[in-house]
């Protein structure tokens, strides 16, 4: 019991409602903290020490000066994918798909001090970007000459996203007795990838058919890259009026015409009308051979979106619905009105696509047409985040339920469509602001909804965690900042409710 | 082995009255000093201390003339050391004290003026004229000697103490009615020879990765009795010690707090909570309180190469401690500070057996004239369990 003396109440302090940095010191409520270190929070009122970390890697050699963690979810578990420097200072991506098991490096880039990465149907797509200072402004953008990779998930080396037509001299001629519609056609072939990915029409050639003979192919050009693994016979209706430009014309897949690999040369002996063609194969024409590489990846209505080329911070790069190779350069591009700011994040929330910049969000809508015919949206003008600045939830990348967490200048804010003020992080408003905006790449920050916690790596290496065991509010929301000796520069959340830091060498 | 010389550049006391030669009335002082400025055109004290460089064309005289009665005059010139003031091997370009080379000791010194002194006495007609260099105020030498050597048996012995010394020069004359005596000195200064000694180091941090609260033990290992460690600066007054450890531009003072022992021969401190952990050299600096040696000087470089904490790890739910990777464990060094000497040092094969096993030498390397390196490092991947410190919880604003 207490001691009373006179005139003196004594106080009872009986809950710590976190940390409360906004503001005079002296003004910090009674049951908060003016300053804390290494404590988590139990129950709805009571604290204790942090819980401890351990190591995730029992190798021989574990993967040091780890940069970037990304949740990385295969057909077989989930796995992470980590980028490292290499003590040459180069980029080096691994994938570690167990505490004893790590495949790499599976790319080395120099220059990769980041990268943005998002899974797709077990595969997943890279790309590396770095930081560039313009006028004193860190910002973030695809490397020069680099592009987007594609990761099988075997172990094997990322390829390049996409991939060339192929090329060669074919020879067509009449083949056995069979159909065609008489005339004038163009015939091409398209290969396809290990991924699923279709190149643009290469080898044209055009051809009078008859109508009482099929259509045989001699000299059909092999590629020598494994990962082709078919080819595709593509062809236009007639043509009447031919004029010279072979590639000026509609084409279609031909049915029933795919040679199963990437050895044979001919294709003998194929009919089909006009009416066959169906599946139109001209949108491969316009598509990236090599995709740029960006600072930012999202899958946004089953299309893969990449922003922020090195070359164009303020465009997106969206891709065909399934096919997150297939991007075209023309329709397949949108854009946010420049205003010097580089785009930093896509997230897909409620149908919409929201894309921010530094300090901007806007949104598009699928109209069912071409992305560049998207309608864009202005959100906030204010308002928007870094380029790991929004929370990710288990492996989904982003939204968790029908909300965004956003690490905003103003603070760790939730987003529902619009930024709800006040924002999370009200009660430590000082000790947000206190971080150098400059800095904000850093920031990474992932939701743990089983553990009710967000965990939000800062620039100064330390970790600030909040729990919202209490409640999801501001005022409810238990925040503390945790430290660890080590530069913590990354998290990720794994298995569900494993929490990975990543730590890199200073 | 090499020479040193301190050029004075101050005057402390004496010299009362001191004029210029060519403005003092002769016949109106019976005892004073003035400026031999003959030879250079030194016309104001400032000059003519400045010009003591410029060895022997300048000095000091003392004249005395008893033009009524029989004159006594007795006075002590003491001069200070101080700045740029102490050329090394015959250099031109002064050094300053903190400057001198590590491992600096001097091995002889002695006030020293140039051996052509003239005197021009008149002992025929009954005067005296002495004079006697000084160490100290009122150490004087022997009589009309024109050198006065330290003796390291009985004084300190260090350089910082000859330079605090100071040096001076005391006249006494008597002279007789009409009779004028004059004794002038040139080069006035301390002169010596030097030896950069050898010692060796060990660092040894503990617990690793070397984070905020490890501990780094240095333990002096020779020649002879080594350097001494107790003459290092551990507080500064302001809760600063003269311990730093450098990690490329960033420098971090230790605390005269963290210091936890401190003997002659080992010194541990702890890594202060602002420390960085870092796989960059960590270089450990150390200041001498002047007694063995003054200013700066580096006790060795930590070699974190392997030094690595970094990687993936995962938070574990109630556990009390953090893990960490210790890929390859630390290098520790041997840094044979000092060792200019062209003679091999032998390293002590017991040096050794202060190292845990197993460890190896695995790379030697010469870092510049003065500085042989000596790597040795453990072999084994560990991880290292840390109990979380810096934990603590401060409620807001309670009242009185």
């Amino acid at each position: 019991m207490s001691p009373t003396y006179r005139d003196h109440q004594p106080i009872t302090i009986d809950e710590f409602n976190g940390l409360w940095n906004r503001g005079d010191a002296d003004n910090t409520p009674l049951d908060h903290f003016q300053d804390c270190n290494n404590v988590k929070y139990k129950g709805s009122s009571s604290f204790s020490t942090r819980d401890g970390i351990g190591i995730s890697q029992d190798v021989a050699v574990p993967l040091s000066n780890v940069i970037r963690i990304y949740n990385y979810p295969t057909y077989y578990g989930n796995t992470l994918i980590v980028l490292v420097i290499n003590e040459a200072g180069v980029g080096e991506i691994h994938h570690v798909v167990n505490a004893t098991t790590t495949y790499g490096p599976l790319l080395s880039i120099d220059g990769m001090t980041d990268f943005a990465f998002v899974p797709y149907a077990g595969r997943g797509y890279i790309s590396p970007f770095g930081t560039f200072n313009v006028g004193g402004l860190n910002i973030e953008k695809g490397l020069e000459g680099e592009f987007l990779y594609v990761y099988a998930g075997s172990g094997n080396p990322a390829r390049k996203a996409a991939g060339s037509p192929l090329s060669g001299s074919l020879t067509i001629a009449n083949g056995s007795a069979g159909f065609t519609d008489p005339g004038f056609h163009i015939f091409a072939f398209v290969a396809e990838t290990i991924s699923g990915y279709l190149t643009a029409p290469g080898a044209m050639k055009s051809f009078p058919t008859s109508a009482l003979s099929s259509v045989s192919f001699g000299n059909v050009p092999t590629s020598g890259n494994p990962i082709i693994t078919k080819r595709h016979l593509v062809a236009t209706k007639v043509i009447t009026n031919f004029n010279g430009d072979l590639s000026g014309y509609q084409f279609f897949f031909v049915p029933n015409a795919t040679i199963n690999n990437d050895t044979d040369t001919f294709l003998n002996n194929i009919s089909f009308f006009d009416a066959d063609l169906l599946d139109d194969a001209s949108h491969l024409i316009d598509n990236y051979a090599s995709i740029p590489a960006g600072a930012a990846l999202t899958i946004y209505h089953d299309r893969l979106c990449l922003f922020t080329t090195f070359d164009d911070i303020s465009i997106g790069l969206v891709s065909a619905i399934g096919e997150p190779e297939a991007i075209d350069q023309i329709s397949g591009i949108i854009a946010v009105p420049p205003d010097g700011n580089p785009i930093t994040n896509g997230q897909e929330l409620r149908d919409l696509l929201y894309v921010t910049k530094r300090s901007r969000t806007v949104s598009f809508i699928d109209n069912n047409d071409d992305p560049s015919t998207w309608p864009i949206v202005t959100v906030d003008t204010a308002l928007g985040t870094s380029v790991h600045g929004i929370a990710t939830v288990l492996d989904s990348g982003g939204s968790s339920v029908d909300y965004l967490i956003v690490c905003t200048y103003q603070g760790i804010t939730l987003f529902n469509g619009r930024f709800v003020i006040p924002e999370l992080s009200w009660k430590i408003e000082d000790f947000w602001r206190s971080l150098d905006r400059n800095e904000f790449r850093h920031i990474q920050i992932v939701n743990a909804p089983i553990q009710k916690e967000i965990y939000v790596v800062l620039p100064n290496g330390n970790v600030l965690a909040g729990n919202y065991a209490n409640g999801f509010d501001p005022k409810k929301i238990r925040w503390g900042p945790w430290s660890y000796g080590i530069n913590i520069n990354t998290v990720a959340i794994h298995n569900i409710d494993e929490i990975i830091l990543g730590a890199n060498l200073l | 082995m090499g020479t040193f010389t301190i050029i004075p550049t101050s005057l402390s006391s004496g010299g009362t009255p001191f004029f210029d030669l060519f403005t003092e009335s002769p016949g109106s002082i019976y005892g004073y000093w003035y400026y031999t400025s003959e030879f250079n055109g030194v016309k104001t004290l400032l000059e003519l201390i400045t010009s003591l460089v410029d060895l022997p064309f300048s000095g000091f005289s003392a004249f005395s003339e008893g033009l009524i009665v029989p004159t006594t005059f007795t006075d002590t010139i003491r001069l200070t050391n101080s700045g740029n003031c102490i050329f090394l091997d015959g250099s031109p370009v002064g050094v300053n004290i903190n400057s001198l080379p590590t491992g600096f000791t001097p091995l002889t010194a002695s006030i020293e003026i140039d051996p052509t002194i003239d005197i021009q006495p008149d002992i025929a007609g009954g005067g005296v004229c002495e004079y006697f260099l000084q160490k100290l105020a009122g150490n004087n030498g022997t009589a009309n000697t024109s050198s006065f050597p330290y003796d390291f048996n009985t004084e300190a012995h260090t350089m910082l103490a000859i330079h605090n010394n100071g040096l001076g020069f005391k006249v006494h004359m008597v002279a007789n009615l009409g009779i004028a005596q004059i004794q002038t000195i040139f080069g006035l200064r301390i002169e010596g020879t030097y030896e950069i000694q050898s010692f060796s180091f060990t660092l040894n941090p503990s617990p690793l990765p070397l984070r905020p609260g490890s501990q780094i033990l240095v333990t002096s290992v020779g020649p002879d009795s080594g350097l001494n460690l107790s003459e290092l600066v551990i507080d500064n007054g302001d809760g600063t010690s003269g311990i730093n450890i450098i990690v490329g531009s960033i420098s971090y003072n230790i605390p005269s707090s963290n210091i936890v022992e401190y003997t002659s021969t080992s010194l541990i401190f702890i890594v202060p909570s602002s420390f960085i952990p870092t796989t960059q050299d960590i270089e450990v600096t150390v200041e001498g309180n002047g007694t063995q040696f003054s200013g700066s000087m580096s006790l060795g470089i930590l070699e974190i190469l392997n030094e690595d904490a970094s990687g993936i790890y995962r938070i574990v739910k109630n556990k009390t401690s953090d893990t960490f990777y210790v890929k390859s464990a630390f290098v520790s060094v041997i840094n044979l500070l000092f060792s200019s000497s062209t003679e091999l040092f032998v390293m002590n094969d017991d040096i050794f057996d202060i190292q845990l096993n197993p460890y190896r030498i695995i790379e030697s390397e010469v870092l510049s004239e003065e500085d042989d390196l000596f790597l040795i490092s453990e072999l084994h991947t560990v991880t290292s369990d840390v109990g979380i410190s810096n934990i603590f919880a401060r409620t807001g604003f309670v009242g009185t």
